[in-house]
């Protein structure tokens, strides 16, 4: 398939198409780390999160292409949460019939605190999501703009100063600054088919 | 001020390089435009979020989560995709004794996998007793447990290999051990999709070289009766050094057609260089290959393919319906005669195409000796180019494939076309539609129609088509109860042209019948007025209506004609009996004969057209008609008076009711109808991705994303993946979208009665929480939590109601409206039992 026409698409629509096993790594490569940290945090060791992240990714394959995600609540990542909870409870389950006595516990603990761990995970999930951009987009600019953004978005220095470190006009710092995070802002939006 | 338009230029780099300096200077000095760039650039959460997600390190993925999903690939919607890059599974390979390589298949050694496609594998091995390198070309497991997919490989391969041909790789052997395949000659060299992809548009020489080479080899293939059906770059390999084209794949396409569509629904293969009849799915011949040839050319002289859309299916209705956009205007160096080829060989009819691929071949030929010799050689006539416009002319009419005895098939319930029910078109049948009835397009019809997907049995309903005339003669015979009953039937897609019929009193549905489906000459008997509705999209299209038996004799009534078609015309006409001709570029095509009764049930149609919807009543009263449940409008006809509304694109669900009569709802999308097979998968509908433009059409996305998490808890629910509580979840999201719409808008009685929607989901979520409490499944801190957020809605509607009458936007003595129903969401009850998560 030809490549303009793909990258026209968002990725989670990307996803659905099976023969586009690009975008399943790109895929992979965001939100593994984020469902493995998740997990982590859920105080599952490490081989076990894995596992676990594992059966997450497995059912994504296998729902993806029926769930229609809906755009303007980006209901997306609460659905990924809603699988990962889906997969942990199985998990906890299968403990269970090893040691049933551990579950109530294990599984109680899941259930009280949803409330903060839909926080950390909104938060981590756009985390992700920036870098991932951020990553796709770095090789479109120069070095200099590259890190005038940098200093003057992510670091809040003063674009005087950055100016003076790297050797360019101050317009040009807010020049690179701009150009680069609305070329994010569109990866973003690209990524997840939907402004963040 | 700012210039924002220039500070978006500067943006994205299409500022002229004279005002650059000096908007620069303005940004440098001025706080204003360094903060309108920042603004243009992103919004200020994003700026925000960006600074604090970037300044943290990304999360890692450690060795154990690397190697855990190394392994997750698309499984179940790809079960007959296999990943294209190294890793996939070659588990059918025997071991190999020589350490170089990678395993065993039959007697060869197999050295690497060189392609992949729908069908399975292709892998470059060593025949050790000829000693020479080949290209093995493997069924993947899965289709061979297929014996439909086996047999057609089996078949295809063994006719492929009858086509021997320079410009057609030679096929040295079949075999079905280990598993179905295919040995081939080995090509060293590239695809000249890869050529394009690395090199972009060619030149003309190249372009006609390639172009007379694989035409040659279309050739001497359609000269055995080999279809190729999948010609596009992919498979045309270019030999290393000489270039020389050799043609690959011959009919394959179709045995991974036959497989795909069983499994998952997946259309197979590349809809770009598709035929028109092809993305429809009607038979084909060999001049489909034409036409994928001319895509083909258009390719090398575009550097892309001429159909581009950002979904499959938006490709296919490019394909079938669109014009490519004119060559020239893509590469103005293609000379005009090349244009001219091209146009020709896609054109949609298949009989305004070039008749022979040898034809083509002898053609391209001459233009490329003309090229290299202009002076010597003229050039050659190419003959009458047919620039067909919109598709859809008389001789496009669907053949109909009879279904085998037994065999599922879908039959219209309106015109009684019968097709097996894999070849409706593009639209595939899952196995949970079977014996049901769906809406599916209807090729004959050319409209979405009610299909009943059934064993065919030559017995039940043999293919058949009504006649206009006869369907009239049974109208007037028709009860004429006055119920009130309002029916409507509104479907539309993108491109095609919409109707939207709405009977009051008796209601029916006249629709076209026939072949070829030119036009729809559709009529409507009533008390006062009879209407007849023309659709096409021919614009040669002439339609002349007479009224016959009149005391003065026959006069002409109506004269619709193009090129005004706005697809889509109606007249009314009083009662009598009338005579419809439909001509196209003076050619008959149809005529009906069709009677207005008098003194029948009154009657209200509309029409929707071009974003228009004209309803037309000449039963007087008051009508009511609600858009996407946005606030009602009340309509008041007096006679045949007729009405306009502008209806939003898209998305669009039309609810009409009068007095106690009470109709179903129907939602329409823009796009297209695709019913996905798949063994978990249910009866769906897929809309294209609704835009959200700022203000307007933020509606629509609401009612589409209600709808798809509707269809989405309904097939999940099926498969035991979705909870009662997820679908309320859902159901609150939508709400609160709703409700944002409705405060921007200051639609303030529908924000209070989404409001109340959502206090009705909240209550409901807490019941669901309570019981799953009894079963032990949450803590009883689950149900103080469900509690509160109810409460918390409660108050919020409340205050809401408050505020909006202390500032005078809702009357003081407004009252909460009833709640439609009991509950806000009609639900299949069966859902309720989905509480538990499945074990």
């Amino acid at each position: 398939m030809s490549h303009d026409l793909l990258t026209q698409v968002s990725l989670l629509v990307r996803i659905r198409d099976a023969r586009d096993a690009a975008a399943w790594r790109q895929f992979v490569e965001i939100y593994a780390p984020l469902i493995y940290g998740f997990l982590r945090k859920h105080g599952l060791q490490d081989a076990d999160a894995a596992d676990v992240a594992q059966d997450v990714l497995r059912t994504v394959a296998q729902s993806i292409g029926r769930w229609n995600y809906d755009r303007r609540q980006g209901t997306f990542r609460g659905w990924l949460l809603s699988v990962v909870h889906s997969r942990l409870t199985d998990y906890h389950r299968r403990q269970q019939r090893h040691h049933a006595a551990v579950h109530a516990a294990a599984d109680c603990v899941h259930c009280a605190d949803d409330g903060r761990s839909s926080a950390e995970w909104d938060r981590d999930y756009e985390r992700q999501l920036f870098h991932a951009a951020a990553g796709q987009v770095r090789g479109d600019f120069s070095d200099s703009s590259w890190q005038a953004f940098w200093l003057a978005a992510v670091d809040g220095k003063a674009a005087q100063e950055i100016a003076a470190t790297l050797n360019i006009t101050p317009a040009a710092v807010y020049l690179a600054k701009a150009r680069v995070m609305a070329r994010i802002r569109q990866q973003l939006e690209l990524l997840t088919g939907e402004p963040l | 001020m700012p210039d924002e338009a220039k500070l978006r230029g500067l943006l994205d780099g299409t500022l002229p390089e004279a005002d650059q300096a000096e908007v620069l200077a303005l940004v440098e000095s001025n706080r204003d435009w360094q903060q309108a760039l920042d603004r243009l650039a992103a919004g200020a959460q994003t700026w925000q979020a960006a600074a604090e997600h970037l300044h943290e390190p990304p999360l890692a993925a450690g060795a154990a989560l690397r190697s855990a999903i190394a392994g997750v690939q698309m499984p179940t919607i790809a079960r007959d995709q296999q990943p294209v890059d190294g890793s996939a599974k070659l588990d059918f390979l025997a071991p190999a004794d020589d350490p170089r390589y990678l395993g065993r298949f039959g007697e060869y050694l197999v050295e690497k996998v060189i392609g992949r496609g729908g069908f399975g594998i292709v892998l470059q091995a060593f025949d050790p007793p000829l000693r020479r390198i080949v290209a093995v070309k493997v069924l993947a497991p899965h289709l061979a447990s297929n014996a439909a997919a086996c047999r057609r490989f089996d078949r295809e391969s063994k006719a492929a290999a009858a086509v021997i041909h320079d410009h057609v790789i030679t096929i040295h052997s079949v075999g079905d051990q280990p598993l179905p395949h295919l040995v081939m000659q080995f090509v060293a060299g590239q695809s000249l999709q890869e050529k394009l992809d690395k090199s972009g548009p060619l030149g003309i020489t190249e372009v006609l070289r390639i172009g007379v080479q694989t035409a040659a080899g279309l050739a001497a293939a359609h000269k055995q009766g080999q279809v190729h059906r999948d010609i596009k770059p992919a498979n045309i390999l270019l030999e290393n050094g000489v270039e020389r084209v050799k043609i690959t794949d011959f009919g394959l396409a179709r045995a991974a057609d036959d497989a795909s569509m069983t499994q998952s629904g997946i259309v197979a293969g590349t809809p770009q260089y598709m035929s028109p009849e092809q993305a429809r799915g009607d038979t084909v011949d060999a001049r489909s290959d034409l036409f994928s040839l001319g895509s083909v050319l258009y390719a090398m002289c575009a550097g892309h393919p001429p159909f581009r859309a950002t979904t499959t299916m938006g490709v296919l209705k490019r394909v079938c319906d669109e014009p490519p956009r004119p060559i020239r205007e893509v590469n103005p160096e293609v000379p005009d005669w090349m244009a001219g080829i091209i146009d020709k060989l896609m054109a949609k009819r298949p009989e305004d195409r070039f008749s022979s691929a040898a034809e083509v071949s002898e053609l391209l030929g001459h233009c490329l000796s003309h090229v290299q010799q202009p002076s010597a050689l003229p050039l050659p006539q190419v003959g009458p180019v047919c620039r067909t416009g919109p598709a859809n002319s008389t001789a496009s009419a669907p053949q109909v494939p009879h279904p085998a005895e037994g065999e599922w098939s879908c039959r219209c319930l309106t015109c009684g076309y019968v097709a097996p029910a894999h070849k409706w078109g593009i639209v595939r049948i899952g196995a949970a539609a079977r014996g049901k009835r769906s809406l599916l397009w209807c090729p004959l019809c050319r409209w979405l129609r009610w299909m009943s997907i059934e064993r065919y049995s030559a017995k039940s309903l043999p293919p058949r088509r009504i006649p206009m005339s006869e369907e009239f003669s049974r109208l007037p015979s028709a009860s004429s109860n006055g119920a009130g009953l309002v029916l409507f039937v509104l479907i539309l897609l993108v491109g095609i042209p919409l109707t939207l019929l709405i009977a009051a009193g008796l209601g029916y549905f006249l629709m076209s019948s026939g072949s070829p489906p030119v036009a729809h000459t559709l009529g409507i008997p009533s008390g006062n007025t009879g209407a007849l509705i023309v659709e096409s999209r021919d614009s040669r299209l002439k339609v002349v209506i007479h009224r016959v038996k009149t005391p003065s004799g026959e006069h002409v009534v109506g004269d619709l004609l193009g090129p005004d078609w706005q697809r889509s015309q109606y007249i009314t006409v009083p009662p009598g009996e009338y005579h419809a001709r439909v001509t196209t570029g003076d050619v008959p095509v149809r005529e009906d004969v069709f009677h207005v009764a008098e003194g029948g049930p009154p009657t209200t149609y509309a029409v929707a057209s071009g974003g228009t919807l004209r309803i037309v009543s000449d039963a007087p009263g008051a009508l009511l008609m609600t858009l996407n449940d946005l606030e009602p409008t009340n309509l008041t006809w007096t006679g045949a008076a007729d009405k306009s509304f502008v209806i939003p694109e898209g998305l669009v669900h039309v609810d009409l009711r009068r007095e106690d009569a009470s109709g179903r709802y129907a939602i329409l999308t823009d796009n297209y109808f695709d019913i996905v097979a798949g063994q978990e998968t249910l009866l769906r509908v897929h809309e294209k991705d609704v835009e959200l433009a700022p203000g307007g059409v933020a509606f629509d996305a609401i009612v589409a994303a209600q709808r798809r998490v509707q269809d989405a808890v309904e097939a999940d629910y099926a498969v035991g993946k979705v909870t009662k509580n997820e679908f309320v979840a859902a159901q609150l999201a939508l709400a609160r979208a709703r409700l944002d719409w409705a405060t921007k808008e200051s639609r303030h009685a529908l924000a209070i009665s989404i409001r109340q929607e959502i206090v009705a989901l909240a209550e409901e979520n807490e019941r669901l929480v309570r019981l799953q409490h009894e079963a032990g499944r949450v803590p009883a801190q689950a149900i103080h939590e469900a509690h509160v957020a109810t409460l918390k809605e409660q108050v919020e509607l409340n205050r809401a109601i408050g505020d909006l009458k202390e500032s005078g936007k809702l009357p003081a003595d407004f009252e909460l409206p009833p709640l439609k129903g009991g509950n806000p969401t009609p639900v299949d009850p069966s859902v309720e039992k989905a509480e538990s998560p499945p074990e």
